[in-house]
């Protein structure tokens, strides 16, 4: 059975001072493993909202998301960061007083990695695109295209079923940004879910297999792409 | 995750030095002066505790001068201010009476080895002439003041009157029951010269300054003169010399003779007996002992009068040590309150600033509670790290602090001494003008000037585990902030 990712009904607000405002309005979306999907959709349309929902970095108010039909509820936010997603930011959101291999290897641990940490960090890294001299400096030293490649390594280090990126080529060259999409995609051909937010139509289109466009909270139209 | 929490700690720890050295430093000091106030404090307590096991061999039966105090207090308090411009009369205090028979029938515990009383009294020298001294000299300006006193100075008057303050002679007549228990014999600061002890009435041991002065021997005779108001109670009583001694300590008044308790009652109409002590067989005995006689004279506690270990020894032997161990009490609590908030205000700056930290660990997977832990690990790690410095050099702190409390409790003792005897005319007086007497035990111990502070085994796990409950009280703060992050608020840069 292909892993399934399901929104269904979500609703969502937020308080802005004494007003609430409601950020997505019954969003409703299935994700299948093996899929790339971009989501799209002007600023303050619900898309960092929906993707922080589904990365659990946030508590689900109304609706739910499941994955194979179980809740993240029951699952458990911690838990479902943990075993079930990973995230890659525009940020990169690296712990900056650690080297390149030491971010990913905290990433290794949470999975419970066994074997050789340093040997399947470097690996990762390398995959990547990032060598072993630059897995050993501090991320801050690093440029930012290698410190999202970093990031990406270690979104990959666990043995998760869903990547989640948020304008993952957002401070990025296009050769680099190149690079990182051909990463994602490859992880999609692994069999993951991933799901990218982006602003540029070019890098939707470039990666995704399915585009969801979203509008005022809800998603208004899903384009999927044709096989060339 | 366990060994991924440390790991991160200690990444965190060595990978900011300079944040890291800050908080070593911090409580490397903190923990100097905790390990010096607990050394201080343990050595106060042995001192104590030595000071205790010392005296309890001896127990006292005495008045009870901290409830006499409190009299005195509560009487002055509650004085009546005069109106009319005179002076009030000074309220009267007599001093309770120890009778014979009481001390003869504690004697007669199981637990009392030996025991002395005394008689004391003041007569005039008839058949010879006293040793000029210091002493005499200032009792004679003393003896002065207060017959100018009593002259109708109201104004002049003390404030409070001891019954018993009455008017001395040139010679002081020390009744004993057993002169080897005088003061100063046991000590060697009294020692027979020549002859034996008296054993029968009308006897008397006279110093060897009085007897060379006057050429007295053994079996001679001296003749003193009771001191009395009226000139038709005047007595005369004839002593024969059975011994000679020499006293060696200072301010020793070499006109005191001993003689047994009859010979010295003829002299004096106090009925009560002074200076009782009780040898026990065992210090360890005293509490048995003194739950015995509690059980068996109630009346001693009724009479204003205490059966105990001599607090004034006590407070001369151990009373700055006491002071030291106060304000080490005090010190150790407010550098465990200083060192809590001090931890607690670094520790809630450095959660601030590594918000964006916890938040991608957060999206890791990671659980608030191991960010806690991983906080304090940090803490743990500077901690032991200083905690065992302190330890090194924990000991010298100690040491030195140790001794500059004491030095300055013991300077400042002798300061309000001095004070004391200039407003009253001399050591151990007691307003009324009275004088020391030879017999006078606490004259005999001296002060612990010296307390050997170290810190050992015991002291350094105290450190450790003050610390760590420090250390442990200081994330209470930073926890609660850790427990509010919200992983999406800090990694969608909305913070």
């Amino acid at each position: 059975m292909k892993n399934k990712l399901e929104v269904k009904d979500l609703w969502h607000t937020y308080a802005d001072g004494q007003r609430e405002v409601e950020v997505l309005k019954g969003v409703t979306t299935t994700f299948e493993a093996g899929k790339t999907y971009a989501i799209v959709g002007e600023s303050g349309s619900g898309k960092t909202t929906l993707i922080s929902l589904i990365a659990a970095l946030d508590s689900v108010q109304k609706g739910d998301i499941t994955f194979n039909g179980k809740s993240i509820r029951k699952i458990g936010e911690s838990e479902f960061r943990l075993r079930y997603v990973n995230i890659v930011f525009q940020a990169y959101n690296l712990i900056r007083y650690m080297t390149a291999r030491e971010n990913v290897e905290v990433a290794l641990d949470f999975a419970k990695y066994v074997g050789d940490e340093h040997a399947r960090a470097y690996e990762l890294l390398e995959r990547v695109g990032v060598k072993r001299t630059e897995a050993d400096r501090l991320v801050n030293k690093l440029s930012g295209g290698q410190q999202q490649r970093v990031a990406i390594a270690r979104a990959t280090a666990s043995e998760v079923p869903i990547v989640v990126a948020d304008e993952p080529t957002g401070n990025l060259d296009e050769k680099t940004e190149v690079k990182v999409l051909e990463i994602l995609k490859s992880l999609a051909n692994e069999g993951k879910i991933v799901i990218v937010v982006t602003h540029s139509p070019k890098v939707a289109s470039e990666l995704a297999a399915t585009t969801l466009r979203m509008e005022s909270g809800k998603i208004i139209s899903a384009s999927a792409k044709r096989a060339a | 995750m366990f060994k991924n929490m440390f790991k991160r700690s200690w990444l965190s720890t060595i990978r900011k030095p300079s944040r890291s050295v800050i908080l070593v430093l911090i409580l490397f000091v903190m923990a100097n002066l905790m390990l010096a106030t607990i050394a201080i404090k343990k050595s106060v307590a042995k001192t104590t505790d030595y000071a205790k096991d010392k005296l309890s061999g001896t127990v006292y039966l005495q008045a009870d001068m901290s409830a006499m105090q409190k009299e005195m207090q509560n009487r002055r308090s509650n004085a009546p201010s005069s109106t009319s411009g005179t002076a009030a009369a000074p309220a009267r205090f007599t001093m309770p009476e120890i009778s014979e028979s009481l001390v003869l029938g504690i004697a007669e515990s199981q637990y009392v080895n030996g025991y002395t009383y005394s008689v004391n009294a003041s007569a005039n020298a008839a058949s010879f002439t006293v040793v000029e001294t210091e002493q005499n000299q200032r009792e004679r300006e003393m003896q002065e003041q207060i017959e100018s006193q009593s002259s109708g100075n109201a104004m002049g008057r003390p404030s409070f009157q001891f019954d018993g303050a009455m008017s001395r002679g040139d010679t002081t007549i020390v009744g004993i029951n057993n002169f080897a228990y005088a003061s100063g014999v046991e000590d060697g600061s009294l020692t027979l010269l020549d002859g034996a002890a008296f054993s029968a009435e009308n006897e008397a041991i006279i110093s060897n300054e009085l007897a060379v002065d006057n050429e007295l021997d053994l079996d001679d005779t001296i003749t003193i003169e009771k001191i009395a108001e009226e000139e038709s109670e005047a007595v005369e009583i004839t002593l024969k010399i059975v011994g000679i001694y020499q006293a060696t300590s200072e301010n020793f008044n070499y006109n005191t003779l001993y003689t047994d308790i009859d010979t010295a009652r003829q002299l004096t109409e106090v009925e009560g007996v002074e200076n009782v002590r009780f040898y026990l067989e065992s210090a360890s005995d005293k509490e048995a002992f003194l739950a015995e006689m509690a059980a068996k004279y109630p009346e001693i506690a009724d009479n204003g009068l205490k059966l105990d270990i001599d607090d004034q020894a006590y407070q001369t032997m151990v009373g700055p040590i006491e002071n030291v161990g106060k304000f080490a009490t005090t010190m150790m609590w407010v550098v465990v309150i200083a060192a809590v908030a001090i931890i607690t205000l670094m520790v809630v700056i450095n959660v601030k600033d590594r918000r964006y930290e916890m938040g991608v660990l957060l999206s890791l997977g990671a659980t608030r509670a191991t960010i806690v832990g991983q906080i304090f690990v940090e803490l743990a790690i500077v901690g032991t790290l200083a905690f065992m410095l302190a330890t090194m050099t924990g000991n010298l702190v100690a040491s030195k602090m140790g001794d500059a409390l004491l030095q300055n409790q013991i300077a400042g003792e002798e300061s309000t001494s001095t004070e004391a005897q200039g407003q009253f005319g001399g050591p151990g007086s007691m307003g009324g003008g009275m004088m020391p007497r030879p017999d006078q035990q606490a004259s005999n111990v001296e002060q612990i000037e010296e307390i050997n502070v170290s810190a050992g085994a015991s002291e350094y796990a105290v450190l450790f585990g003050v610390g760590y409950l420090i250390l442990l009280l200081a994330m209470v703060v930073p926890s609660v902030n850790i427990l509010r992050v919200s992983p999406k608020t800090i990694l969608s840069g909305k913070e």
